[in-house]
């Protein structure tokens, strides 16, 4: 079951409300029409009628309240179309009200006027002068019948009743009455005599005739007849005799044939016109009451209609207003219900194309940016992952976006310097301008491709970079740009030369060796077959040079051992050990001789046990201390100083070990070769110490870090991760291989 | 001459202040909407002088040849409306309405008889005199003044209503009388007048008498 819109069914009950306001407004005023000329109808239907038009008065003015109260609300709330349909709503009653407003004044006007015009004052004066001349001239009939009547009740006074009976036709006739009766008392017939032979009962005298006789003994008086005739009625009293009831004589007379119709038309005329004097009044009253009604329920209609028909005109546009704000919030689903086959139809459906097209270009848009959004975090997270640095730089040489290697690298938080000139960003990081001075001076040559090695040293650590700079690519939305490439290879360079160095010491541990022990045998051979032979002096030279040889070939096979021991890499061996008693052994072969302070040490008691090979680490010691009484050897007060601590590095738990001399300290120029084969300052040494240290503290995932002044010493620094336990071992060896530093 | 001079003197005059109070107050009430009008129209009694006044004083009831016989008497006076009419030849209609209805418990009254004797009274400028025309039977006299047309129509006399037989006379019928001023008869405008002023109005109690 589909659900019912509670818009539409309101707007239809509402249509429906009109048209049976509209019928019953019909019905009422053609009703109104027909009683207003048709008076026997009136009271059967005017109650009526004025229920259906007060109700229909009273649902049109509820419905416009209704409408109104609305308009009003929609307008204060800001209703998309709201102050389109007031105005509409303005126009159309405007336009109805003026031309009804001057219609109904004109004609309220022309009703009164043309009710007036059916009178005229000389007719009413005319009509007044014609019943005044009528009744002149009836009152002188009826005086002259009066006196004929006088007569003949003279002539009836001395007769007695029988005669009377006898004398009455005659005096009838000669009186030219219609009619004559003698009454004794009131009602009491005495003798009659009639025109009318059908007529046998005479008309009696009234209570009315019967008082005035009383009073001046004579009545006269006009009186209408059924037949529309008058005639005159004379009564006269006669007086009493012998006692007896008195005597009325009653007489009545036509007007006759020229009086009568006469008489007749004037008072029919007479009665007309005043009866339609008096109704002006209310026969205006009545028609502008008819029409005020007429008016008012077509005002009624007529501003509700404004209502309906702004509605209908204001819908399709308050429909428009509305989707295009929805529109504007985002709501690209809003589909405007397809209006009727005109204009504003056609406006509807091209809103709701170019909606169905926004909506798909947004769709696409979003499915892009997305597409985009994801090649972006895709490139982020390469880039942070990346071990090379990176910086994207715009045109105007401004900080896009840089990764986190470059920070490190260039040891500058480049990523919050992003929008900033790379120049200036570069003023307070000597490595960083080398770096911009390198791009600035290929920029000023027209190198935009170029890749180069540079040497830059942060926080006493030098690395070796490759730099590579490329064009981004523009196009008409994005300006293109510059991205630099950096390539930390210290560590494969110096693994390279390790390498080298490696195989430099397995070939020379092979070459040397090899003819040590036949050079050593045939010295040993030629001392013990002609020492003996040959004389003091030469006995004592061969007995020299034989020793010599001796000595130099082992001296040359220890050399050639600790270059294979060098170049070998035997398997590691853990173990949980105390570092400070192993420092303390290795310590206590030192004794203090000749101008030598001893060792000193300061250990820290609290370091836990550490998980590292004990002869790797054994060694380490060795070296660094010999390294230290070789570098201080003919100084007086030479002194030796080793140093044990606990340290959170690279959020690993490490143990620090320096071994800090007093000697002459290292040339600036040697400290970043010192760690490498065959680099030494002192006069005797293989040149293998320090390299061999910095490959045994790398071997367990330590660092090792020189510090040197020159006339004050030099102090190197062992850094190594405790891994203690198994899980820590691996920890360690894993942060251990991926944080070395080079020294 | 000098009834006739008596007779005109007689002749129903309006007042001017009646007029006037009752035009002002229809102005008013011309201001407010149809139902107002309404209210004040029938508050309009309230300001006039004269009303009217229709009164049944005494109705008898009498068998006679198997008819029941009615004799009537009311008494009547015209407002002032009603008599300006009058003298302005509107002729107006009184009417006697007889109902006979029977009662019923269940339902309501049941009607078996509805008559009217209709009496028209008009005045007749040529004569000065009123007349009073008796429509059912044609019957017409004229008088000299109103009070004496007013006497005669407030007389009913020897009215046959019913026959005996259409009456069972066991209590449950009831004779309803009242005398009123015909606001049918009365001419188009002042039909629509009359129903909006209390004027035209003119209508006695219901007189009700139990048949036994």
């Amino acid at each position: 079951m589909e659900p019912v819109d509670t818009k539409i069914v309101r707007r239809r009950f509402a249509t429906l409300l009109l048209f049976a306001a509209l019928a019953l407004a019909i019905i009422g005023l053609v009703l109104l029409r027909e009683i207003s000329g048709n008076s026997e109808n009136f009271s059967r239907l005017y109650q009526t009628i004025l229920l259906i038009n007060a109700a229909n008065a009273v649902v049109l003015l509820s419905l416009i309240i209704v409408n109104l109260v609305r308009l009003f609300r929609d307008k204060q709330k800001d209703v998309p179309g709201a102050r389109l349909k007031a105005r509409l709503v303005g126009a159309f009653v405007l336009l109805v009200i003026a031309p009804m407003a001057v219609v109904y004044v004109y004609s309220i006007q022309f009703l009164s006027e043309g009710i007036d015009s059916w009178f005229d004052v000389k007719v009413e004066r005319g009509l007044t002068d014609a019943l005044d001349l009528s009744r002149n001239a009836l009152d002188m009939r009826m005086r002259e019948n009066l006196d004929q009547t006088r007569l003949a009740a003279d002539s009836l006074s001395s007769l007695p009743d029988m005669q009377i009976y006898a004398y009455l036709p005659e005096l009838r006739m000669s009186s030219n009455a219609r009619e004559l009766s003698v009454f004794a008392g009131g009602s009491k017939i005495i003798a009659t005599s009639s025109a009318d032979p059908s007529n046998a009962i005479p008309l009696l005298p009234t209570d009315e005739i019967l008082l005035t006789l009383r009073q001046q003994n004579f009545y006269v008086s006009l009186e209408p007849r059924p037949d529309d005739e008058y005639f005159v009625r004379t009564a006269i009293l006669l007086p009493s005799r012998f006692g007896a009831e008195p005597r009325i004589v009653q007489a009545l007379y036509p007007l006759g044939k020229g009086l009568g119709p006469l008489a007749n038309s004037v008072q029919n005329t007479v009665t007309r016109y005043t009866e339609l004097a008096f109704l002006r009044k209310p026969l205006k009253s009545s028609l502008t009451l008819t029409l005020s009604i007429v008016v008012l329920i077509s005002l009624l209609l007529a501003v509700y209609g404004a209502f309906f028909f702004a509605r209908r005109l204001s819908a399709p546009v308050q429909s428009l207003v509305a989707g295009t704000r929805a529109v504007a919030r985002g709501e690209l689903d809003t589909r405007l219900p397809s209006g009727e086959r005109d204009e504003i139809g056609f406006l509807v459906d091209s809103f709701n194309d170019m909606i169905e097209q926004l909506s798909a270009a947004r769709a696409e848009a979003r499915r892009s940016e997305a597409q985009v959004e994801n090649e972006r975090a895709s490139v982020e997270a390469i880039l942070a992952r990346l071990s090379s640095g990176v910086i994207a730089l715009e045109k105007n040489l401004t900080i896009r976006t840089s990764n986190q290697a470059a920070d490190k690298l260039l040891n500058q938080d480049l990523r919050s310097q992003e929008g900033r000139l790379m120049e200036s960003v570069a003023a307070d990081n000597p490595a960083l301008k080398k770096v911009v001075d390198i791009f600035m001076d290929k920029l000023a040559q027209g190198e935009t491709d170029w890749r180069t090695q540079v040497r830059l040293t942060t926080d006493s650590v030098t690395r070796v970079l490759v730099c590579a700079c490329t064009v981004l690519p523009g196009s008409y939305r994005s300006r293109g740009g510059y991205v630099l490439v950096f390539d930390d290879v210290s560590e494969l360079l110096q693994a390279q030369r390790e390498a080298a160095w490696g195989e430099v010491a397995r070939r020379l541990a092979h070459e040397i060796k090899n003819p040590l022990t036949p050079i050593q045998l045939s010295a040993e051979r030629i001392r013990r077959k002609f020492l003996g032979t040959v004389d003091e002096s030469s006995s004592e030279l061969l007995d020299r040079a034989t020793q010599t040889i001796v000595q130099q070939v082992e001296a040359m096979r220890d050399m050639v051992d600790a270059f294979s021991e060098y170049a070998r890499a035997p398997a590691m061996n853990r173990t949980n050990f105390d570092l400070n008693r192993l420092i303390r052994q290795v310590a206590d072969l030192y004794p203090a001789h000749r101008n030598q302070l001893p060792i000193r040490l300061e250990l820290d008691e609290t370091l836990p046990a550490v998980n590292l090979d004990a002869v790797r680490i054994r060694q380490v010691l060795h070296n660094l201390i010999r390294n230290a009484l070789e570098a201080m050897e003919g100084q007086e007060d030479s002194e030796i100083v080793i140093r044990s601590y606990l340290l959170h590095k690279h959020k690993i738990d490490c143990v620090g070990v320096s071994v800090r001399d007093n000697g002459p300290g290292l040339p600036e120029e040697d400290r970043e070769k010192i760690f490498e084969p065959y680099v030494t300052t002192k006069s005797k040494g293989t040149g293998l110490g320090l390299a061999i240290v910095k490959k045994l503290v790398e071997e367990h995932g330590g660092e090792v870090e020189i510090e040197s002044e020159l006339d004050e010493g030099t102090c190197v620094t062992i850094v190594l991760p405790i891994g203690k336990t198994k899980d820590a071992d691996s920890a360690v060896q894993n942060g251990g291989r991926t944080r070395r530093i080079s020294a | 001459m000098i009834e006739v001079a008596k007779e005109t003197a007689m002749k129903p005059v309006v007042s001017g202040s009646i007029k006037c109070a009752g035009k002002a107050v229809f102005l008013r009430a011309g201001k407010y909407l149809l139902g107002a009008a309404i209210l004040l129209a029938s508050s309009n009694t309230l300001f006039a002088d004269n009303n009217g006044r229709f009164e049944i004083i005494q109705a008898d009831y009498r068998v006679e040849e198997d008819m029941w016989i009615a004799d009537v008497r009311a008494d009547l006076e015209l407002s002032d409306e009603a008599l300006e009419a009058l003298a302005n030849s509107v002729a107006l209609t009184i009417q006697y309405q007889f109902r006979i209805t029977s009662n019923r418990w269940y339902w309501t009254d049941k009607q078996i008889l509805a008559r009217s004797v209709n009496i028209q009274l008009s005045y007749l400028g040529l004569s000065q005199r009123y007349l009073v025309h008796h429509l059912d039977t044609g019957e017409q006299t004229s008088y000299a003044t109103l009070y004496s047309a007013l006497r005669q129509i407030g007389q009913l006399s020897n009215f046959p209503l019913v026959a005996t037989e259409r009456l069972d006379a066991d209590g449950k019928e009831v004779v309803s009388l009242r005398v009123a001023l015909s606001r049918d008869d009365l001419p188009g405008p002042l039909q629509m007048l009359a129903f909006w002023r209390g004027d035209f109005s003119l209508e006695s109690k219901w007189n009700r008498w139990i048949p036994k």
